[in-house]
């Protein structure tokens, strides 16, 4: 396929796409997405499921870009609330709460808010030209993708977490240890046995991610908002779309090379935003000029996290269209939608239906302005309501909307008993000087990510562990992770040195 | 003044009473929930919301999904186990739950549940990646009998394993079970070359069979398919004879259940509409389009087929060493007896 026939094609889709009923559909997608992304404990995942069931009746193309205008939403809207109350709307939005919220505290939700949907659009556009940029390579690169390269992702993952320790690392890695050990919680995917369920039902089903982070960040900042009367309320700077623009400019290669990282894992399927988040942050982290500003407010560290988060939301769609594979659950959930009305993608799908890419592209790029739109008149509303609220009364509006959350999420009562007991768990470790990042991460890489895929690996390589170390793609991610190692821990060491030995000789 | 309101109160108490038992003999008078134990985008939810798309306006009331996840649908089980025996919550019931006494993920069996009827059966194929060097049904028999093959399915005791389980146990074969999170999953394996074979739905690798990246090499069934721009595919027992008094064991159902307990007369009014329902276009469309033969049992016969899947398939669990539990302590007897 060359260039003219996919400029002609995303000529067409622009004129299908641009219709009223087009862009009534995107805007609707768009903000439904928005309102349940930022709602504690709805995820996207859930915002799209309910959305699936008013698009039975409708032409299935249409139903996917509405849903897919949902996806985009969600993803953007869990920074919404992640940075006005510290809730992440979606564990994708897990780092923006760790920066945001810093912001907001200083007086600067507005500027924050601004980079979140400024960097969150350029991410998402950098994604659809890659998904156009790949397209002819869709089902190679899905299929690069095995139990063993995921592991090491988890490896990867891990490392990750030890960076997020904030000066310790010691107990950054103890954090990211007991999160390991918690996400083993359940019944094991593989043989069926009950890892530490002690025999209840409810523990069988592993600790549920989201009332979790509720709990860790949420509720812990519930609890710190009512103990902490030195604080009335916070400060708010008004700012504008335009000064966030600027400082997007100011970080743009940090944006395009986590684009890159974010579209990539986004093609190979099961991992997902919930970790991409992190990667983007840790190289944010990894290659600032002031790694001492992260967890303290750092600009860099929300456009590191957006930026790979929203360009995961495109790459998703490579394997659901390519191979039938969902890329992630919302996608999951559009695949099914997509045999509901008896369309089947698959290797052959985008050769004989190439209009899908282009109007999809489209979709999430029109998408991609309304939430801009969208979004920062909600955050903004958002942010002049609350920070004007006293502290103790926003902590109670917070745990309220908190156990709501925790409930939303499975529709499970012990949902809120699990998401109070990590509240206080979140107390107490920061009182202890614990970073909770790296449990947070713990969690999510623990069951499915590092154990699960090494001993579907192992199985499916009748126990020998070279694949591990002679599959390409596996060798190109423990290149990768040697390279991010160096620069993280030797590098440092070396160009201190140097330094010294300049001022010496000076 | 008193005797006035005490005729006033004796009225309206009369009235309540009276909307009461209105209500109570106009059932659904709300929506009636659907739990479904498995994420959105799966078999059993597209099940759950094809049946609640078609069942909602014969009834008159809708008929919301709710996914809780986990532990293969034991979650999902025991809350609508918990619930009133009123017949607003219906649970979505599959092979998964039929190998509970084994597994031991939860004691609720179809002592507790019936189904209203069967949508879908199964059509389960053993594939290999295409330029496989497994090449015909009886290379893969050979294989199975020497051992160490390795072969893709959802987990122990699951839709896609208790046929690999069956067929072994018939030819004295073994094989190195790999265990992915869905159908889907296992035929993207089989095309990856990550397995030597693997078991799921026609349907869940059809894409892949189309596209010349998996190949078929038999069905779990008694009958042969022919598969439009394939070919036939044929069925194990032009194999193994002898496996054609144990399909029946390993074939799976996707069906809607109820916890027993609720009046008569609405199961009654749950399976009128059900049948309703499988009789409609879009049942009939998704069943064609997506390769899922249609279900034909409802009510008592659907829940002799419930106990029989159950005992089958949790006392072979156990007879191979398999089990977490023994079926026994459930009072799950073992088939025929």
């Amino acid at each position: 396929m060359d260039l003219t026939q996919i400029l002609l094609g995303l000529g067409k889709a622009f004129l299908d796409m641009s219709t009223p009923y087009g862009i009534f559909l995107i805007s609707a997608g768009v903000a439904i997405g928005i309102l349940g992304g930022a709602l504690p404990g709805v995820s996207t995942t859930m915002t799209v499921a309910l959305l699936a069931v008013i698009t039975y009746k409708m032409d299935p193309l249409w139903a996917i870009i509405m849903l897919s205008a949902c996806q985009l939403g969600g993803t953007y809207g869990g920074s919404i609330s992640a940075t006005v109350l510290n809730i992440p709307g979606t564990p994708a939005s897990a780092p923006t709460a760790i920066e945001g919220y810093q912001l907001t505290k200083r007086g600067e939700a507005e500027i924050a808010l601004g980079v979140n949907v400024f960097t969150s659009f350029m991410g998402n556009n950098l994604g659809l030209i890659m998904l156009l940029a790949t397209m002819p390579f869709f089902v190679k690169l899905a299929m690069m993708f095995g139990p063993w390269e995921m592991f090491w992702f988890g490896v990867f993952g891990v490392f990750i977490a030890a960076n997020l320790s904030e000066g310790d690392t010691l107990k950054g890695l103890i954090g990211a240890t007991a999160g390991l050990i918690l996400g083993c919680i359940g019944i094991d995917p593989l043989d069926g046995s009950q890892r530490y369920a002690f025999g209840f039902t409810y523990l069988m089903a592993g600790i549920p991610l989201i009332p979790a982070m509720i709990g860790l960040y949420g509720f812990t900042e519930v609890f710190s908002g009512l103990t902490d009367i030195s604080v009335k309320s916070f400060p708010l700077k008004k700012t504008s779309l335009v000064a966030a623009a600027k400082l997007w400019w100011k970080y743009r290669w940090l944006s395009f090379r986590c684009s890159i990282l974010g579209y990539i894992i986004g093609v190979a399927p099961g991992i997902g935003a919930n970790v991409s988040c992190w990667v983007g942050y840790d190289h944010a982290k990894s290659t600032s000029k002031e790694p001492e500003k992260f967890g303290k407010g750092s600009i860099e560290g929300l456009i590191g996290s957006e930026t790979c988060n929203m360009a995961n939301v495109p790459g998703a769609y490579a394997p659901v269209l390519s191979l039938a594979v969902p890329g992630d659950a919302p996608t999951a959930i559009m695949l099914g939608i997509l045999m509901l009305h008896g369309v089947r993608p698959g290797p052959m799908f985008l050769v004989t239906n190439p209009h899908w890419l282009y109007d999809i592209t489209v979709a999430l790029f029109i998408g991609g302005i309304l939430f801009v739109v969208i979004g920062t008149y909600a955050g903004k509303g958002l942010v002049r309501l609350f920070v004007n609220t006293p502290r103790t009364a926003m902590a109670a509006i917070v745990g309220v909307l908190c156990s709501l959350g925790a409930y939303a999420a499975n529709t499970n009562i012990n949902d809120i008993f699990l998401a109070f007991f990590f509240g206080v768990l979140g107390i107490i470790m920061q009182k202890h000087g614990f970073p909770i990042s790296p449990l947070v991460l713990g969690l999510i890489l623990g069951g499915d990510l590092l154990d699960v895929q090494f001993r579907r690996a192992l199985t499916a390589g009748k126990g020998s562990i070279a694949p591990f170390f002679t599959r390409e793609i596996s060798l190109a991610l423990i290149g990768f992770i040697v390279v991010v190692l160096f620069f993280q821990y030797a590098w440092p060491r070396i160009a201190g040195k140097k330094r010294e030995k300049r001022e010496v000789i000076l | 003044m008193k005797r006035i309101m005490v005729v006033g109160m004796l009225i309206a108490a009369m009235v309540i009473a009276s909307a009461v038992l209105a209500a109570e003999e106009k059932w659904p008078t709300r929506p009636i929930t659907i739990f479904v134990g498995f994420a959105p985008g799966g078999g059993m939810d597209m099940m759950g919301r094809l049946m609640s798309e078609e069942m909602k306006t014969p009834l008159g009331v809708a008929m919301p999904i709710v996914n809780m996840v986990g532990a293969n649908g034991a979650i999902m089980m025991d809350h609508v186990y918990k619930q009133p025996r009123d017949g607003y919550a219906l649970a979505g019931i599959s092979t998964s739950q039929t190998t509970y006494p084994a597994t031991g993920l939860s004691k609720l069996t179809y002592k507790e549940f019936g189904l209203i009827g069967i949508v879908f059966g199964t059509y389960p194929i053993f594939s290999v990646p295409w330029d496989s060097p497994i090449k015909t049904p009886q290379d893969l028999l050979e294989g199975l009998k020497k051992g160490g093959l390795t072969g893709g399915n959802i987990g122990l005791g699951s839709l896609w394993h208790m046929p690999q389980v069956i067929l072994n146990n018939t030819i004295g074969g073994k094989f190195r079970p790999v265990v992915y999170e869905g159908g889907p999953a296992v035929a993207l394996a089989i095309a990856k070359k990550e397995v030597e074979f693997g078991t799921n739905d026609l349907s869940e690798a059809l894409t892949f069979i189309k596209s010349k990246m998996v190949r078929p090499l038999f069905l779990f069934d008694d009958k042969s398919f022919d598969l439009e721009g394939y070919g036939v595919i044929p069925p194990i027992t032009n194999f193994v004879p002898q496996m054609k008094d144990k399909i029946s064991g390993g074939k799976g159902f996707r069906a809607l259940g109820y916890v027993k307990g609720i009046p008569e007369d609405r199961i009654k009014k749950l399976i009128d509409t059900f049948k309703v329902a499988m009789a409609s276009d879009a049942v009939k469309k998704f069943g064609k389009v997506n390769l899922l033969p249609l279900g034909e049992a409802v009510g008592a016969e659907a829940d002799k087929i419930f106990a029989n899947q159950t005992q089958v398939q949790s006392w072979l669990l156990h007879d191979i060493n398999a089990a977490k539990r023994n079926p026994e302590e459930l009072g799950i007897p073992r088939p025929g007896k």
